[in-house]
């Protein structure tokens, strides 16, 4: 066990470097001359003298010494918050769909949502939120952009979740579908099992048999699935981010290379901090279906 | 054939791959059948920033300069069907020859296609292409192509490797080694056929995702220009900032403007995505 978590780890560490040392030097090799002004050595070399200075506090310093974490940490703070609400939406609104559609198959009620499901698969996240942005701009209920400042507490936190209700729904409508589709079709599975026929024969009410006994044998895998998406969640919220001008990570990262000499330190920064994010959540990924599923459990 | 004559069998996926050959066609001929070409102006004053008309010469409307919605549609169909097809393309000349090899040999190379196809899939897409597509100034679609290209080629290895490791274990292309066959000739005659469907599966994946990275990107106004190739994205995305990116520019701008390019994205990634799983449900009846 403790051997898996390492040798991933170590895994991810190689990932990491690799990427930094791919997106630093194809940044500095078009946007630099070597050897001019702006980056005195050649992209190699500053990276590795990057490279070398992490234990000293290398990260986090862009080319011309400015501080990075400054606007990077806030824009992690406000796409976090932005991917919490919307997976709050995602399992509530698909574990209800997949179990309803699951519990009556072939029915009218199965038809109408399986197409519900295809519709919200299709839509990509930015249309859906471009398009709710301007069909909703004559009400002025919902705020259209922007994240909200002021001081952490009870009452900020209530002012985010408002201002971030129109981008989450954007964002979880486009990967309900999906997952509503994966718990209909495993929660099937685990309905026609064996151990679903014991437990209704022990005389278990049938809410106990669908709750207790098959959804949790099909939550293993709808975990996995969940956190391995991650990556395509992860880049949808860039996107509506962009279009609500949440200043989140997809913001920045617009803005940092959006410029006409980009900073090779800072997109690298940006690239990287991304990328251990979605080896940390694949990891996880592991770990919790492990953890729900003890059959695959590493020896 | 069986595999035809169960996806026919079912009269959505049909009607389904009808709209979808619909929207080809018709994206195919726009020429022929645009009624204007997509930068000509109306200047006349009863026809700049008109709403929808059944009777008029405008079906969808013109925008604010009195170009017209329909034709400028048509043209961004094109382009994104031309570019959507072109990266599929490319996903199946890279990853069915890797997915086949990969499949059918296993060892090393396999653990490390798949190793890298995993990293590449798990990065979020949208990040990876803006960072490649940024060097390309400007941007024309056979680069847009090569960049999507490049990146979707795993989408189809991944697939048409497990296909090919589960057609490994069986019998009849362990007769067919065992009759001498070499493996070059066992994956032409024996493994190949056998995975056509799914190589096909794995490109309409392709292409959905394809054309949904590109109006991505072409939102971000980062890919074509809009000026020399409509795409759908670009379309949207010009109704969006409409002279900087702000709320203040499409409360003018009519409803039309932006709902006909936006329906017909939704519809042509809806369409893609549902023949790709139908197709996918006649291949394998039995899941």
């Amino acid at each position: 066990m403790a051997a898996f978590v390492v040798r991933r780890l170590m895994l991810a560490a190689a990932v990491l470097t690799a990427v930094s040392f791919v997106s630093f030097w194809f940044f500095a090799k078009n946007f630099y001359v070597a050897g001019g002004t702006l980056l005195p050595v050649s992209p190699s070399t500053a990276w590795w003298r990057w490279f070398t200075g992490i234990p000293s506090g290398s990260v986090g310093k862009g080319t011309f010494g400015q501080d990075l974490w400054v606007t990077l940490v806030p824009a992690l703070e406000h796409t976090t918050w932005l991917i919490l609400e919307s997976l709050v939406l995602v399992v509530c609104a698909s574990l209800a769909v997949g179990v309803a559609a699951a519990l009556h198959p072939r029915s009218g009620l199965d038809v109408l949502l399986r197409f519900l499901a295809y519709a919200s698969w299709s839509l990509p996240a930015f249309l859906l939120a471009m398009v709710m942005q301007k069909a909703l701009a004559g009400f002025h209920v919902f705020p259209l952009n922007g994240y909200p400042a002021g001081r952490a507490g009870a009452r900020h936190a209530v002012d985010v979740a408002w201002h971030l209700l129109l981008p989450s729904i954007a964002l979880a409508t486009s990967f309900v579908g999906l997952y509503a589709r994966f718990v209909r079709s495993s929660l099937l599975v685990a309905l026609a099992a064996p151990f679903t026929t014991t437990a209704r024969a022990k005389g278990l009410p049938e809410r106990a048999v669908v709750l207790r006994h098959a959804l949790r044998n099909s939550l293993a895998t709808y975990v996995s699935v969940l956190l391995l998406e991650f990556g395509s969640v992860f880049g949808a919220a860039m996107v509506v981010d962009w279009i609500y001008q949440l200043n989140g990570v997809g913001t920045l990262f617009i803005r940092t290379i959006g410029g006409t000499s980009i900073d090779p330190s800072a997109v690298q920064l940006i690239i990287v901090v991304t990328a251990a994010i979605v080896l940390a959540t694949s990891l996880l990924a592991d770990l919790a279906v492990i953890w729900l599923d003890p059959r695959v459990r590493p020896r | 054939m069986k595999t035809v004559r169960r996806f026919a069998r079912r009269p959505v996926s049909v009607a389904a791959l009808a709209l979808f050959l619909g929207l080809v066609a018709v994206a195919v001929l726009q020429q022929h059948v645009a009624p204007y070409t997509w930068d000509s102006i109306d200047l006349r004053d009863v026809a700049t920033n008109r709403g929808p008309t059944l009777w008029h010469e405008h079906l969808f409307g013109t925008d604010t300069l009195g170009r017209d919605v329909l034709s400028r549609t048509l043209v961004g169909l094109h382009t994104t069907i031309v570019i959507g097809f072109g990266v599929a393309g490319i996903a199946v000349a890279i990853g069915a020859p890797l997915g086949l090899v990969s499949g059918y040999y296993g060892g090393w190379l396999d653990a490390t296609l798949m190793r890298a196809a995993d990293l590449a899939r798990s990065f979020p897409a949208i990040m990876v292409s803006l960072a490649a597509i940024v060097f390309f100034f400007p941007v024309w679609p056979h680069t847009m192509m090569l960049v999507l290209g490049l990146y979707m080629w795993t989408l189809v290895a991944r697939v048409v490797r497990g296909h090919v490791a589960t057609l490994v274990e069986l019998e009849f292309i362990e007769a067919a080694r065992a009759l001498g066959a070499s493996d070059l000739r066992v994956i032409r005659t024996h493994i190949l056929p056998n995975v056509a469907g799914t190589i096909v599966v794995g490109a309409t994946a392709a292409l959905a995702q394809a054309v949904l990275l590109e109006a991505t990107i072409e939102f971000f106004s980062y890919g074509l220009p809009a000026s020399r190739w409509p795409s759908l994205g670009n379309l949207l995305a010009d109704v969006t900032y409409g002279g900087g990116l702000g709320l203040q520019g499409y409360r003018q701008l009519g409803w039309w403007t932006w709902a006909f390019p936006a329906l017909v994205l939704a519809l042509l990634l809806l369409t893609i995505n549902f023949v790709g799983d139908e197709l996918d449900a006649a291949l394998n009846p039995a899941a």
